[in-house]
């Protein structure tokens, strides 16, 4: 797949994928108006420092059109990670759905990405990307392996609920299939085996749902049988399995040509004033110092690590090891080894926490305090992919 | 999207639970193993001490009915008040806290953390009250308070990083006080809920009712005592019979007690306490021998040092109704120093009353005691 080159193209088209392959790019006309209009502006600037522009404009105001550039932008990133998991899972015919499932991540993304402390909003939704896939991952798999009944256990209300809206279930139906549920959640235990409960208990549960059905669906709800209640059950199982499958999952990234384009709200275009270009070069030149400051306070705080902490952030940022691999080699257990990387990890975090502090003048708040750890967390994996 | 996953470990030993029905004992030892593991991780990596509240005796009484454990967590001068909520919830996609956590003025936390169970116990996200009182969605079924996950913090690190560094915004959202309950209503709704076949006691009766169920220890030790089928024991059955686990669960030790002055010894039962850091026994004991279990009776309540004969001026015992009125007589406060505080009372058999301290007992949940 070609990457794009031209800044224009970069911040307002967008990849359509086939399953396993990419198939061209959509421009969104209007994206693509306000970005030339804009270039002719400021025509040297790197669509790197674009991204960081776009993104405090999102930052300022969620509602003013910045977020779609962004998406835009971040196309690429997406993809070659999507790939790289699809190519992982030798399936490559879910590289579109990969793609899908990590693209809706970038409001998060950008919620979270503070360009005090990481210059690359690329290398940050990549790893966002990574991540959310492998959440995503993780998720399939332990649903695989769940029977119906164990799978209506492992549950959240919420997911129930939207998977029987998006199966088209009145609001009425959900109602009763929730109660029927909760009745189900409540009179029977996951911890026993994976297996259909008897009889006896479906009666319990019919029991407890006709015994609340009036008063936690409405008046008039007609009495249920054990029979009807088992095959609710089911049917809630079968849409949550429905549900979670990619196919589904909403494709909120906007991409068509300009006459199906998906409406979104614009605000009036933020033209930038030379006053404004001038205030924008002052602050990248200032930010582009930070960085090299907390670039140095990170690479002062890690070689002040004892060899055993270095190796261990080696061992495990450099992708090349689990931490099984790495409980072997050390001999200790798996999750001695999560606990030292959680406590090296936080040593280091905690002095860039204190320094930001001090030099920013940021309050440590827990939002902020999670932008740097994410920002930490791409650091990291470029100090693992350097050999020491 | 997780960017540094915490995940812990679960606890060996678990303690059997009691519970009436099969969500009850999920419920138990989910919330058993998720609360152990989350207070071994916080207190070994952010240097705190750490306590379910009210107390650990008294857990099992709430997980009968409801999902959350709050816990407080202390560290110096500062401390922090969480509600932890587990699931087994794979893929969890929201943080639903039940409303007695947010809307019970003694419940109420400073912030709420979501953890998921697998083969492991992961902290997946956290919101404060503020955030769930105010933008979380209320479901009037279920009476929980809702938040997507998405919308929340989600590293449980920058949480406590935060808090070490002072730097954590502590809000709670403002709630109204509750209505208390009289004790008449109070018995006939613990016998309405206390029976099994209601299977979900706190959706049945309207809220507020529920609340002040929920938040007087004694009503609720008695409602989850009925629904597991334990007969609630008097303190008569507890003397008499050199006292059943049951007793000995909520803190009760045997005593040989005495009168001032007077070689004659009672069985009687007494209780440790910790007031503003020193130790105290409170002690209840006949004045008269034990008849037959119809009769009226004299009993004395006294709190002593555990250590010296002294009680601290203005340290205060008090004994209240079931619901929590005040009864003639019924005060004694610490005028000087004296040995020991007392108040003599006459109850009928089946009488109930609750007792308190003043300063507040560390740890304290109020308990109904029944002659």
């Amino acid at each position: 797949m070609q990457s794009r080159k031209d800044v224009v193209e970069i911040f307002s088209t967008f990849l359509r994928l086939e399953a396993d392959r990419p198939a061209g790019w959509l421009v969104d006309g209007r994206l693509r108006r306000r970005m030339t209009e804009m270039q002719d502006l400021i025509p040297d600037r790197s669509s790197r420092d674009w991204s960081l522009y776009w993104h405090e404009v999102w930052q300022t105001d969620q509602a003013s059109g910045a977020e779609p550039h962004l998406t835009a932008y971040l196309q690429e990133t997406c993809y070659w990670v999507a790939r790289r998991i699809a190519t992982n899972q030798r399936n490559l015919s879910w590289l579109a759905d990969f793609f899908q499932i990590a693209i809706v991540r970038v409001p998060r993304l950008l919620h979270y990405f503070k360009p005090e402390y990481s210059s690359s909003l690329k290398k940050y939704a990549e790893l966002g990307f990574e991540n959310s896939l492998k959440d995503w991952l993780r998720v399939q798999q332990q649903v695989e392996v769940c029977s119906d009944w164990t799978l209506l256990h492992r549950l959240s209300r919420r997911r129930l609920q939207n998977a029987l809206t998006q199966s088209g279930r009145t609001a009425t139906a959900i109602a009763q299939y929730t109660l029927a549920w909760d009745c189900y959640q409540e009179l029977t235990a996951t911890l026993k085996a994976n297996a259909r409960p008897m009889d006896d208990t479906w009666s319990a549960i019919a029991d407890a749902y006709n015994a609340d059905r009036l008063a936690q669906v409405g008046p008039g709800t007609p009495i249920a049988t054990a029979a009807e209640l088992e095959q609710w059950l089911l049917t809630c199982a079968t849409a949550v399995r429905q549900f979670l499958k990619p196919a589904i999952l909403s494709a909120d990234a906007p991409f068509s040509d300009e006459s199906s384009f998906h409406p979104l709200d614009f605000i009036a275009d933020p033209h930038p004033s030379p006053i404004d270009q001038w205030i924008i070069q002052d602050e990248e030149t200032l930010r582009s110092q930070q960085h090299q400051q907390l670039q140095a306070v990170l690479a002062e705080t890690i070689a002040s690590l004892s060899e055993p902490e270095k190796n261990l952030l080696q061992d495990y940022y450099s992708g090349q090891m689990t931490q099984v691999d790495m409980a072997k080699k050390l001999g200790i257990q798996q999750y001695q080894v999560s606990r030292q990387l959680e406590r090296v990890r936080r040593s280091i975090l905690k002095k860039i926490i204190l320094w930001v502090q001090k030099n920013l003048h940021t309050s440590p708040t827990p939002s902020v305090v999670e932008s740097m750890s994410h920002s930490l967390e791409v650091w990291l994996k470029d100090y693992g992919r350097v050999p020491s | 999207m997780s960017f540094n996953r915490i995940v812990l470990d679960y606890p060996s030993n678990p303690t059997p639970t009691a519970a009436s029905m099969p969500g009850a004992i999920v419920r138990s030892h989910l919330n058993q193993a998720c609360t152990q593991a989350f207070m071994d991780w916080v207190s070994a990596e952010f240097d705190c001490s750490s306590q379910p509240f009210p107390n650990a005796a008294t857990l099992p009484s709430i997980w009968e009915v409801v999902n959350g454990t709050a816990v407080i967590l202390k560290s110096g001068t500062a401390s922090l008040k969480v509600v932890l909520i587990p699931t087994i919830a794979i893929g969890l996609d929201e943080l639903r806290v039940p409303q007695e956590w947010i809307d019970i003025p003694e419940w109420t936390a400073d912030y709420y953390i979501a953890m998921q169970t697998d083969s492991e116990i992961e902290l997946v996200g956290y919101a404060s009250h503020q955030d769930l009182k105010t933008t979380g969605r209320f479901d009037p079924i279920d009476r929980t308070y809702t938040l997507e996950l998405d919308n929340i913090g989600q590293d449980l690190t920058s949480l406590f990083l935060s808090w070490q560094l002072a730097s954590l915004p502590i809000t709670q959202a403002p709630i109204a006080a509750l209505p208390s309950l009289p004790q008449t209503q109070a018995q006939t709704l613990i016998d309405r809920l206390g029976n099994p076949s209601v299977t979900f006691p706190r959706r049945a009766i309207p809220f507020v009712q529920w609340a002040a169920l929920m938040s007087h220890g004694g009503w609720r030790q008695q409602l989850c005592d009925r629904r597991q089928g334990r007969e609630s024991q008097s303190v008569q059955t507890w003397i008499r019979s050199g006292l059943f686990s049951a007793a000995q669960s909520l803190g009760w030790q045997p005593r040989q007690c005495s009168l001032a002055g007077s070689r004659s010894l009672q069985s009687g039962l007494a209780k440790p306490l910790t007031i503003v850091g020193n130790p105290y026994e409170l002690r209840v004991f006949p004045l008269d021998e034990l008849r037959d279990e119809s009769s009226a009776m004299t009993w004395r309540f006294e709190l002593r040092s555990a250590v010296n004969d002294r009680i601290p001026a203005g340290f205060k015992l008090r004994l209240l109704t079931e619901d929590l009125q005040p009864m003639d007589h019924n005060e004694d406060v610490a005028v000087g120093e004296p040995e020991t505080l007392f108040i003599d009372v006459m109850l009928e058999a089946g009488e109930g009353l609750v007792w308190e301290v003043e300063p507040a007992a560390e740890a304290f949940d109020r308990e109904i005691l029944r002659f």
